[in-house]
Formats: structure tokens, sequence, C-alpha cells
């Protein structure tokens, strides 16, 4: 059986995979973080067969496959209502939690994993050094904590500086009828004198020429790459702020095979068997690695290249269950 | 997605102990920005294991690479 983790809310990347597997009539079990902490299923967890049971079934050797997305993130959203201590009853709880979920994680170790559970977040920095050791081009990076070097940084750059965090954990916040992101932003002298002589340490960047972006998605050593064409000359420095324009053309795209030695070299290197790589080609016609997200989104480039990911991905872990089914 | 303009929604006093990218954050209509979801239906899927399940409305694969950008420019 298949096993799930996901997300209790709505991750649109889930549920269109589950579809393939009930076309299919394969048995799996979604499983969220949420379902842990409720009521809702009974389990109980035996550390001296090391096994755990829901509704009183052992299910150590029923699962043989488990499809990891979007799993832990929902523990940020667990808290009780403020008060007193409550800072640290967040604390003691979600560590109680992580360690539960830990220990799980050793007895399904074994198991065939999309998305192995300690390879679910990367860091940014330690994958473009990585990136740039298989022979990728990286953008020229900075970490900086003060107005003079940044100043600097982008006179050694023609002009050409852009900011965007560190981590990958982009979240919006509301107000009124708004929402505001923190987004890839591009830097000019003007905004640069602005900020204040020192600062928290932020991600500076060199700013590519782009002829256009390629989204890929990688699936056990394939390759399902994307070109993101544009209309006319305009765009934002941030891909995000053109999904929905008319001007923006996804369409079919053939990596050179180097690039997908490279990539191939690089998700070995980072123990990762799925990932959405953002990739810049310049006008020079170079590709520039910028990241990969071990669970990005792939449904408008499924759809609009005609790449049916989500039937691939049913695919991949039904061919992981027939492969167990047969070495047994 | 409806792009307001750039701004923070921190204080100028918290923003001195921020990430500069807190400084220039892009301020979205909220009905447009595509997360939040807003006039999207949920319902439940028991099938789907699901609680919060979105029937996406089913729709022919194209491209939308339109014609146009591969005709020569008449000028």
């Amino acid at each position: 059986m298949i096993l799930v983790l996901s997300n209790e809310a709505y991750e649109q990347g889930t549920d269109p995979v589950l579809s393939w597997l009930l076309h299919y009539q394969v048995p799996f079990v979604k499983v969220s973080l949420h379902d842990l902490v409720t009521s809702k299923v009974r389990y109980h967890v035996d550390l001296k067969t090391r096994d755990i049971f829901i509704n009183g079934q052992s299910v150590k050797h029923s699962i043989t496959t488990i499809w990891h997305r979007r799993f832990l993130g929902a523990a940020n959203a667990m808290s009780f209502a403020a008060g007193t201590n409550t800072d640290q009853l967040n604390f003691e709880i979600r560590t109680e939690l992580h360690d539960l979920v830990s220990y799980l994680e050793l007895l399904f170790r074994d198991k065939t994993w999309l998305t192995a559970f300690n390879r679910i977040k990367v860091n940014k920095l330690e994958v473009m050094d990585l990136a740039s050791q298989a022979g990728l081009k990286v953008p020229h990076t900075r970490i900086i904590n003060n107005r003079d070097e940044v100043l600097a940084f982008y006179h050694e750059l023609g002009g050409h500086l852009i900011s965007k965090p560190i981590a990958d954990v982009r979240g919006s916040y509301q107000q009124g009828d708004s929402t505001h992101v923190v987004l890839t932003t591009n830097l000019d002298a003007g905004r640069i004198a602005a900020l204040p002589e020192h600062f928290f340490p932020s991600l500076f960047q060199e700013k590519v020429a782009v002829d256009f972006e390629v989204r890929v998605f990688y699936l056990d050593g394939r390759f399902f790459a994307t070109g993101t064409l544009f209309s006319g000359t305009e765009r934002n420095v941030d891909k995000k702020l053109d999904s929905g324009s008319e001007r923006v053309h996804y369409v079919p795209y053939q990596l050179p095979a180097v690039v997908e030695e490279q990539l191939t070299q690089l998700m070995r290197t980072l123990e990762l068997n799925t990932g959405s790589i953002d990739l810049l080609r310049t006008v020079a016609g170079e590709y520039v690695f910028i990241e990969v997200n071990p669970v990005g989104q792939y449904l408008a480039e499924s759809t609009y290249c005609h790449y049916a990911l989500e039937k691939e991905i049913a695919e991949w872990l039904i061919n992981q269950e027939i492969s167990c089914a047969s070495l047994e | 997605m409806r792009v307001i303009g750039i701004g923070s929604v921190f204080t100028d006093e918290l923003l001195v102990e921020l990430p500069i990218g807190y400084r220039f954050m892009v301020q979205i209509a909220a009905d447009s920005f595509g997360e939040n979801y807003v006039g999207k239906r949920f319902s439940t899927s028991a099938q789907h294991q699901s609680r919060n399940y979105r029937c996406v409305v089913p729709k022919k694969p194209v491209s939308n690479l339109v014609t146009q950008d591969y005709l020569a420019n008449p000028s």
C-alpha cells in the first residue's frame, strides 16, 4: 500500500495524483500531521515491536511506498490560543510532535520514499554551492549586512543587482484587502541609498540577463522541462508576478544533455529523487541554476505542456509497489 | 494577480531589524492572490481522504502559445 504524507489543508499538487491512484484502483492511505494529533483515528506506536497500529491493525508491513509532500509544514500552524506561557507551551508541544514524527520516520526508513523525509527541506545557499560544484553556472551571490558593501557589490555587477530571501519560506501577510509578500526585488542606487547602515543579513545576487526561464520537473532521472516565453520585452523580476499574464507562454523544452547530466549529479548529491528546478537561459545562451524545490508546484506546467505529471507521479508510485511485490 | 504597489506591513522600527526584502514587499489585491483561494469552493472527498477537496474544472490541456507569436512582424 502507498502512504501519502500530505497536508490537512488544500494542497493543489496532491489530489490530482490521488485521482490517478483511484483510477488505477491502487490502495493508498493519506495521513496529515493533523491526523496524528486529533482523535479521529485510533492508533498506537509500539516501540517493542517497532510497529504502528491503526485501528488495531499493523501497518508496518502493508506500507511499501511513501509519497512525502508538504507534511511537516502544518506544524507551524499548530498553536494554542495566546495567553500566559503560550510560547513555551507551543514550543514543547511542537517538540513532542517532532520527536514522534522523527521516530515514525525511523520505523519507515526502509520503505521507498518519493522525497526522503530528511531531504524535504533544502538550504538554498548550500544547494547553490553544490550546483556550482556539479558544473552548473550560478549567479554571483553574497550575504551582506551593511549598506556600503551592498553598494560596492552593486557597482561590481554593473548595477544589475537583486535581493531575495535566503530561505524558501515565502508566506503572505494580510492587511485589509491586500496581501503582502516578499518576492525577488530589483535594487537600484536609490533603494540602496535608503537602506540603513546596518541590517539583518540579506541575500544579494547578480541580476542575470534573462532570455527566458526554464522550470524543470525532475522525477527519478527524468526531466520535464518547460520554457517560459514572453511576448514583448516587459517582465517582472519575479516570474510569480507574471504567471497569469497573457504575455506568458509555457512550452515544452528540451534541455541540453550536459545540463541534464549536471542536474542529475546535483539531485544525486542532494539525495532528491524529485523536485522542481528553476533555471535561467541567458541572452548569451547559457543556463544559470537558481534553485530546486523538493515539493514545488507542477500543475501549470503539466497542463500547458501536456506532461500529465500527476499521472507520471502516480505511475512512479505504482511501479515501486509492483517492484516491491515482485521481490516478495 | 493585481499588484497595488510596493511597501511594507511593518513599522520603520521593526524594519531596521529585518532582512531588506521586507522593505519592498509586493502589495497585491487579496482577492487576486491565488493562494488565498478567494471565491474558490471546497468540499470533501472520502475517496481522496480529503476534508478540503477542490474539484478543479477539467480542461483540455492546450499550450497558451498563440499563433501570432510565430508570425513574422510585418514591419
